[in-house]
């Protein structure tokens, strides 16, 4: 088999034309210009960046947060931190990762990734976007604005009632936590609902779905997730914050309520939330593993099949968290073979990106070293969770320092280390540059010893019986080396972060390097320049196979006839990706700003008050009739209107 | 350029693919309607989610349940079935004006859309209204006990839809009749009663588990 011929440069009146073609869709798709222009924009490349830089800030402090509980744990009976501030720490740091950083940085990235993969111009609701990051951002401060004023959530991140209720947590830090969460959830349920239009709705034509890349498979699963997940913790926080503020009875026991309630209710999200993190790291594995081994991931039906088989199991386990609660034997029972059983379609990815690398061309550079590094460490992490999942030792382990260090391992290899690794892949399409590959290299290195470093002696030490959520120890229980390993490992993950930024800043504040296809990728995204043009696509491509890019090497066959005096984008038929309607996105607006203040209103000032719900909906329907109202007919408006059968 | 196993060595470039056009979509229409556009899917999404808090609320009615030896619980009174069930029966008769000025909506029918979306408003608001009495029809305050405050909870969770979409009915109904609606806010109209369906479907449930459950415990 022979390659088709690689195009050479196009004719100067082909390229004139790209260029007039290029010029009107600027300026129809381009923000507008200075602080108004980064207010109003909907653009999906600009809110995605946004939001993972916002996401990376939250890590960061989150890593201060870590930093500062190592420290304080390092020698025992230390007095840096006493056991309030200490409490407030632990509970913000756990709920930073989860709720501000995790689950936001995943969707950011596909809000990112996602249209440039699938070949269109913008997400299916521009404005809703928009409305998300908004949302997510003021919840975020929400939460920090109670730390730096000392009224930080302290009762942990997953917030079990009667600690968390009314009784033994009065002030408002739990009713911080509790809003936090309904900002977030908002923002996690609209960009859920984004992903899946926009994917379902605005693909390139010929990409069937049995086409979609895996990375995009697994951001849309995971937004189904996501839909079913994240309405049970809202419904629990509210449920919480209404048994503080209006007397509910929902985990009192006196009155009937039940704290075991809450404990469902929390970890019937929680425990897909793993997932939900989770399966959007193994998009970007597939991603990678695919571009670095030259070849396209070996099983691609297995493997979004295995990705729905998780999907659905972790709906299954999440009694495995309460093991140390009053449960029947064969509940037990259920949910530890549950547990077990998620290892098989999780243990058929792995091995179908072993068979990959095993029958490719492997080339280590620095994305391809996370990826195995996450192999590695998620091995540890999900054994260790099948030791959790036998109840007898389950009890044993439950609350002490063993968690944490199932959970890091899980967490930091399973969902940190690939998104670093993706960092690095798709950085240069973002800003045009290269990382550099030694510091990407030594960064690694830090990271993944760091990581072994910080938490196999956390295993130990919980198995030694160290509880976790202490602020100290004292020293004749010999926790104190093992500790003191720990917080060096520490020291270790935050050089490596360290390298990585100072990576970053020489990356940005050198010229543009890296071409519009660095690694030669698979999929569309490598198809444009770098950093992608405002509309993404001039035209858009029709795609020929699963490896939209390898299967034509030369130019790309592509749709023309979108108008280019205003944002119109192609949608296609949902299954087998047919050219079929032409919708346009609106302009510029402040309108989704104007709903998430409301909303953030609304929510902030019911911490306080129940009459701030009327009032915020009062506001937040105003805004919402701001933002659907119709705009004035623009000039040469011509529909072409479908009447149904 | 050498190629391994149909991939190309390395396809690394500089400079954009370029992209020729061999299709043409300016006659593809602008306005379509339900799963074909995707407001529909975001409509979907928007019932997914809001299933699940109904959902969630209702495993909470049962779970607690299982803490009392009498439900309602001693001395709580029984919910009146009365105005709730006048409330269901306005709510499932409100879907017959959505379906018809959905169907209007889709022939661009601009009268007749008018027509029965306002009558579709005044039968939401009535059932708003109800909605608003069947809080006293509960007979129990929701701080009194576990099974008043999940009651309440799951009436009033639900009532945020229907107050959400009567608001959202009204709007389109102000921007319809004052004539500011071009042709690709129609299918949007016919999104606003997919919704009332799901609505009006998902509330039977509630119904069943907050007003008839007790009478049959």
């Amino acid at each position: 088999m022979t390659a088709q011929p690689v195009r050479t440069e196009p004719a100067p009146r082909e390229q004139r034309e790209a260029e007039a073609v290029h010029d009107r869709l600027e300026r129809v798709w381009r923000n507008k210009p200075g602080l108004w222009g980064w207010i109003t924009s909907v653009n999906h490349k600009s809110i995605a960046l946004r939001s993972i830089i916002t996401a990376f800030a939250f890590f960061a402090l989150a890593g201060v947060e870590a930093a500062l509980i190592r420290v304080q744990l390092a020698r025992p009976e230390n007095s840096l931190i006493g056991p309030d501030k200490y409490n407030q720490l632990f509970t913000v740091h756990g709920s930073t990762m989860m709720f501000l950083f995790a689950v936001p940085v995943v969707q950011s990235v596909a809000l990112y990734l996602v249209p440039m993969m699938i070949g269109t111009r913008n997400v299916a609701f521009p404005r809703l976007n928009a409305f998300g990051y908004w949302t997510y951002l003021i919840g975020g401060v929400l939460l920090y604005v109670g730390l730096f004023t000392n009224t930080g959530p302290d009762q942990g991140w997953f917030s079990y009632p009667p600690l968390a209720g009314p009784e033994f947590s009065p002030g408002k830090r739990v009713d911080i936590w509790a809003q936090m969460i309904t900002f977030t959830e908002i923002a996690a349920i609209v960009a859920a609902i984004e992903i899946i239009a926009t994917v379902f709705k605005q693909r390139a034509p010929g990409m069937s779905l049995n086409r979609v890349p895996l990375f995009v498979w697994s951001m849309v699963i995971m937004s189904f997730m996501v839909l079913v997940a994240m309405p049970f913790i809202a419904t629990a926080s509210m449920m919480l914050a209404m048994d503080r503020l209006i007397a509910t009875q929902f985990f009192n026991p006196a009155e009937g309520g039940d704290a075991l309630l809450w404990q469902h209710l929390f970890w019937f999200f929680g425990h897909p939330e793993v997932y939900i993190i989770f399966i959007p790291a193994l998009g970007m594995v597939s991603s990678i593993v695919a571009t670095f081994s030259r070849r396209p991931v070996f099983g691609y039906t297995a493997i979004v099949l295995s990705m729905v088989s998780v999907a659905f199991l972790s709906f299954g386990l999440w009694v495995h968290h309460m093991f140390a609660t009053p449960l029947p034997q064969t509940g037990q029972s259920f949910f530890t073979a549950a547990s077990a059983m998620i290892a098989v379609p999780t243990g058929v990815q792995i091995f179908c990106w072993i068979a990959t690398i095993w029958s490719g061309r492997p080339r280590f550079t620095t994305p391809m070293l996370f990826v195995l590094g996450f192999i590695a460490l998620f091995l540890i992490g999900g054994l260790t969770g099948l030791m959790l999942a036998a109840v007898p030792l389950d009890l044993q382990l439950t609350d002490t320092f063993f968690l944490p260090g199932h959970i890091h391992y899980v967490l930091l290899g399973g969902m940190v280390f690939p998104l670093l690794g993706g960092v690095f892949y798709w950085f240069p399409k973002v800003t045009g540059r290269m990382l550099s590959e030694s510091l990407g290299k030594l960064s690694f290195w830090l990271l993944f010893i760091g990581v072994n470093v910080t938490f196999f002696p956390q295993l130990l030490l919980g198995m030694a019986g160290m509880p976790r959520r202490v602020y100290t120890y004292t020293a004749d229980t010999g926790w104190g080396p093992l500790n003191l390993t720990s917080t060096i490992g520490a020291v270790l993950l935050a050089l490596g972060l360290i390298v990585l930024v100072v990576n970053i800043a020489r990356a940005l504040a050198s010229e543009p390097n890296a071409g519009a296809d660095p690694w030669g990728g698979e999929t569309l995204e490598w198809a444009m320049a770098s950093p992608a043009p405002d509309y993404n696509f001039a035209y858009i491509p029709i795609v020929h196979g699963r490896s939209a890019l390898w299967a034509d090497t030369g130019a790309l066959e592509a749709v023309s006839g979108l108008r280019e005096d205003r944002r119109e984008v192609l949608q296609t038929t949902m299954l087998d990706a047919e050219p079929d309607a032409r919708h346009e996105h609106p302009d510029p607006t402040v309108t989704p700003l104007l709903a998430a203040i409301a909303v953030g209103i609304t929510l902030i000032w019911g911490i306080f008050d129940p009459i701030a719900f009327a009032v915020g909906g009062v506001l937040a329907f105003a805004a919402l009739i701001a933002w659907g109202w119709p705009r004035p007919e623009k000039p040469n408006t011509r529909e072409i209107m479908e009447v149904p059968q | 350029m050498t190629v391994v196993g149909g991939i190309p060595a390395d396809t690394a470039s500089a400079t954009a693919r370029p992209l020729h056009p061999v299709l043409d979509a300016s006659e593809l229409p602008s306005v379509a309607f339900g799963s074909r556009t995707v407001t529909w899917w975001g409509t979907a999404g928007f019932m997914m989610a809001e299933a699940a808090t109904l959902a969630a609320c209702l495993a909470a009615y049962y779970y607690v349940r299982r803490n009392f030896t009498a439900w309602p619980p001693l001395h709580t009174p029984l919910p009146d079935l009365v105005i709730p069930t006048i409330s269901l029966v306005v709510l499932i008769v409100s879907v017959i004006p959505c379906y018809l000025f959905a169907k209007a909506a889709e022939r661009y029918d601009k009268a007749a859309t008018q027509r029965w979306m306002w009558v579709a408003i005044v039968v939401m608001l009535a059932a708003v209204v109800l909605r608003f009495m069947e809080f006293r029809a509960l007979n129990v305050r929701w701080d009194a006990n576990a099974y008043a405050s999940v009651a309440w909870t799951i009436v009033f969770a639900h009532f945020t839809l229907l107050l959400a979409d009567t608001l959202e009915t009204l709007v389109f109904a102000v921007i319809l009749t004052t004539g500011k609606a071009p042709p690709r806010f129609f299918p949007g109209f016919s999104e606003d009663a997919f919704y009332t369906y799901f609505m009006v479907l998902a509330w039977i449930p509630c119904y069943v588990t907050v007003y008839l459950v007790p009478y049959w415990a």
